[in-house]
């Protein structure tokens, strides 16, 4: 056989057994769905943040609570609102709602809104650390994944070498190398992985403190309405 | 937030990404040399003389009729200057075409007699080595035929060495009978010490596998064993270290 031509990477990932092929192919997967997944996320949290600043903004240069409710009806109705609107949207709804109600009084209110905005917070803390543990996952196991192939492999052509009468550096070393292969693929499935899990867990922790904030802070505002009246 | 078309463009972006990654990997990793490309042996040249190559300017339109012809006449003459110096650098070049091509011919020829000459003189070579080594490894076996007849003959004496300096000291017991065998392993050190002797094959009594044993004991060391494990230690490895002695109960009076 041509020396270059076993030496392609294809040649190597052919002449590898089945299950480092196997192992091969998920790792390949793994890469792929990971990828899907940081990409989605990045774009996920980097909306989320331009949302986030652009509505504390317009929060809190002094409009109307009525009116900036108005305002996000529409996307209400397509089911769009995120992050800290629909925290501001939940919070809202209720405490008009009681308020109408007429009876309750001011701490049952305060109590209703805040509980409103809790249910809110969990469910935009869901959205944003949805996916997160995949990376988790991928980042910490693939290589160990591509390390078993590798031994596997490497076992396999020590076990031809065993068989040979001459054994010459050049009966292992394409086995060895087509082993390393599956290594490779795990270390190139895990760094993205990794660096992209620490990244976006960082920011989504900085997200949700900005969300309880303003949650409190809105909570107070609504809070000073309750006492005026 | 809508989940199906949020995960549209990641898919299609990793996607692109990694099939770009394998077409990058399986186009650009290969363990090949670059191959050398055969460089041309000369550089081919046209010759072109410079009035060929200047574009004719049409003359411009003349009043003066004999002034024209006049001009005509000349650029008659110059052009058929022109001709005759290119057929000229025509034939030249021809002839040095011809010349090049015959001496490049003459090198190749030059060339492959020499290849051929090297291949012939390689093979010979070759035929020579093979010859040479195939003598020289019937060689090599003759003499280790010998060598081995020469160690098993070391061997035997020593053995026997072994066996009178036992039966030296060995007494029968008084239950032994003509024709009894006890076979004995002896383990030597190279000092020539006794390190343990075992019964292989037992004669069947009992005192007399004893007495053996015991008459090894009490010589322990044998001097002979020593001097071979020195002058040869191989050959004390290979097949003294563990020596197998028979013994064998004659001549007694019944």
């Amino acid at each position: 056989m041509n020396a270059g031509e076993q030496l392609s990477l294809w040649g190597l990932i052919q002449n590898a057994s089945l299950l480092v092929q196997l192992v091969m192919l998920l790792l390949l997967l793994a890469s792929v769905v990971s990828w899907v997944m940081i990409i989605q996320r990045g774009l996920y949290l980097s909306r989320a943040k331009k949302a986030l600043t652009t509505f504390e903004r317009r929060f809190w240069s002094g409009a109307d609570l009525n009116q900036l409710f108005r305002e996000g009806n529409a996307r209400a109705e397509r089911g769009r609102t995120d992050g800290v609107e629909s925290l501001f949207r939940a919070g809202f709804t209720e405490f008009t709602r009681l308020r109408q109600q007429g009876r309750s009084s001011p701490e049952a209110v305060m109590e209703g809104t805040e509980r409103a905005m809790r249910v809110a917070m969990s469910r935009e803390q869901e959205k944003v650390e949805m996916n997160l543990p995949f990376l988790a996952t991928v980042g910490s196991v693939s290589p160990y994944i591509g390390l078993f192939g590798t031994v596997w492999g490497i076992m396999n052509s020590f076990r031809g070498l065993a068989t040979m009468h001459q054994a010459t550096i050049a009966t292992v070393a394409p086995g060895i190398s087509e082993a390393l292969v599956a290594t490779a693929m795990g270390l190139f499935a895990a760094i993205p992985a990794v660096m992209a899990y620490n990244r976006y867990s960082a920011k989504a922790e900085w997200l949700l403190s900005s969300y309880e904030t303003f949650a409190e802070e809105f909570s107070s505002i609504l809070h000073r309405k309750v006492h005026a009246s | 937030m809508n989940n199906a078309s949020s995960y549209f463009l990641p898919v299609v972006i990793s996607l692109l990404f990694h099939g770009l990654l394998i077409a990058v990997l399986s186009f650009g990793w290969e363990a090949r040399e670059p191959e050398r490309k055969p460089m041309p042996q000369f550089v081919q040249a046209k010759l072109i003389s410079a009035e060929a190559l200047t574009p004719k300017k049409a003359a411009p339109p003349k009043v003066d009729l004999r002034e024209q012809r006049r001009q005509r006449e000349l650029e008659r003459q110059r052009k058929a200057e022109a001709e005759k110096k290119r057929r000229a650098a025509l034939e030249r070049k021809k002839k040095e075409e011809a010349e090049r091509k015959k001496k490049a011919e003459e090198a190749q020829r030059e060339k492959e007699r020499k290849e051929r000459e090297r291949k012939e003189k390689e093979r010979r070579e070759q035929l020579e080595r093979e010859r040479q080594s195939a003598f020289e490894e019937a060689l090599e076996e003759e003499e280790e035929l010998l060598e081995a007849r020469e160690d098993t003959q070391a061997v035997m004496s020593v053995a026997q060495a072994i066996q009178q300096r036992i039966e030296s000291v060995l007494s029968w017991p008084p239950s032994a009978r003509n024709g009894m065998v006890t076979e004995v392993k002896i383990n030597f050190v190279p000092t020539g010490r006794v390190v343990a002797a075992n019964i292989v094959k037992s004669s069947g009594n009992a005192a007399l596998d004893r007495a053996v044993l015991t008459a090894v004991r009490k010589v322990e060391v044998f001097p002979e064993v020593a001097e071979v494990a020195r002058e040869e230690p191989a050959l004390f490895e290979r097949q003294i270290r563990t020596t197998q002695l028979i013994f064998r109960v004659e001549g007694l009076r019944q």
